[in-house]
């Protein structure tokens, strides 16, 4: 099963499409990553960069100690999600921007935790997305996915085959498929695999947690 | 040209919301897309200046956007 192609454009279009009605539609089915994500980074702390941020539904779900970045490709987006800054009083999110996962703008080993919350089916690049996220994170700092891994059989399977011909429509891919996560960790070394996770009963939906070793060589290296 | 208190009242948001301070850590951990190098903040214009790059990235409704395509060149 390969992962089905995504352009740039389908998921700006699709996004911009989405962006009024995504929580009505989305919020709930999704609760539980966010939640996860949001426990997990609330007991570390830090710096933290959320990867797609989208309308910021987990924005809320951080405590004061977490200092958040968030970037999304599509800015109708960011607009809901500054506003749920603004109506719950968020000071501890520090900046949104409009970026490309695939292409970050912050230098190495800028964060303490990056988070990818339902990311990977929606950027054109999974593993471009995964080596950047690596690459901004600190030596010893987490990253935190949570996903729809396709099934690898059985009907959802081909529930799935039929709905990824429609992902261009869609702005994501119904048919990740998990060898793209371990495909990437097979040539990143230097990342430690933590923890896959169900999410929900049905296993609609995965965490992942993935850490960037912190080797002393890269540590001695950093400012 | 780079200021990071004053605000202009024309550019003080389009849909009436507060402006947003563009943070000094922020101008000091983002990096220009295409040279790497750091950014100035034009508060007047209400963008990201990358001198060496020559581009200015817009900010619309206190968001930065970081996308080459939808910045602005410089006049030399």
């Amino acid at each position: 099963m390969t992962a089905p192609v995504l352009s740039h454009a389908d998921v700006n279009d699709a996004y911009s499409r989405w962006a009024p009605i995504y929580d009505a539609v989305f919020a709930w089915v999704m609760r539980p990553g966010r939640v996860a994500t949001a426990a997990l980074v609330n007991q570390t702390g830090g710096r933290v960069l959320d990867v797609g941020v989208g309308t910021g539904l987990e924005l809320p779900m951080f405590e004061p100690h977490v200092k958040v970045t968030g970037i999304d490709l599509c800015e109708p987006m960011l607009d809901i999600a500054r506003r749920r800054i603004e109506s719950h009083r968020l000071s501890n999110v520090e900046e949104l921007l409009v970026m490309d996962a695939m292409d970050l703008k912050f230098p190495d080993a800028s964060f303490d935790a990056v988070i990818g919350p339902y990311l990977l089916t929606v950027v054109p690049e999974p593993e471009r997305t995964l080596d950047e996220m690596a690459r901004v994170v600190k030596p010893g700092g987490e990253i935190i996915l949570s996903n729809h891994i396709g099934a690898e059989s059985g009907p959802v399977a081909v529930f799935e085959s039929w709905l990824g011909k429609r992902s261009a429509a869609l702005g994501w891919r119904p048919q990740f498929p998990w060898s793209t996560v371990t495909n990437w960790l097979a040539r990143r070394p230097d990342i430690e695999f933590i923890e896959r996770r169900p999410l929900d009963r049905v296993g609609l939906f995965t965490l992942i947690r993935l850490k960037r070793k912190a080797s002393p060589q890269s540590e001695a290296l950093l400012p | 040209m780079v200021d990071d208190e004053a605000q202009s009242p024309e550019n003080a948001g389009r849909r009436g919301h507060e402006p947003s301070r563009i943070d000094r850590r922020l101008l000091e951990i983002l990096v220009c897309p295409l040279t790497k190098n750091t950014l100035e903040y034009d508060s007047a214009r209400q963008e990201l200046v990358s001198l060496s790059a020559r581009l200015a990235y817009p900010i619309r409704d206190g968001i930065p956007i970081m996308l080459p395509d939808e910045a602005r060149v410089l006049e030399y």
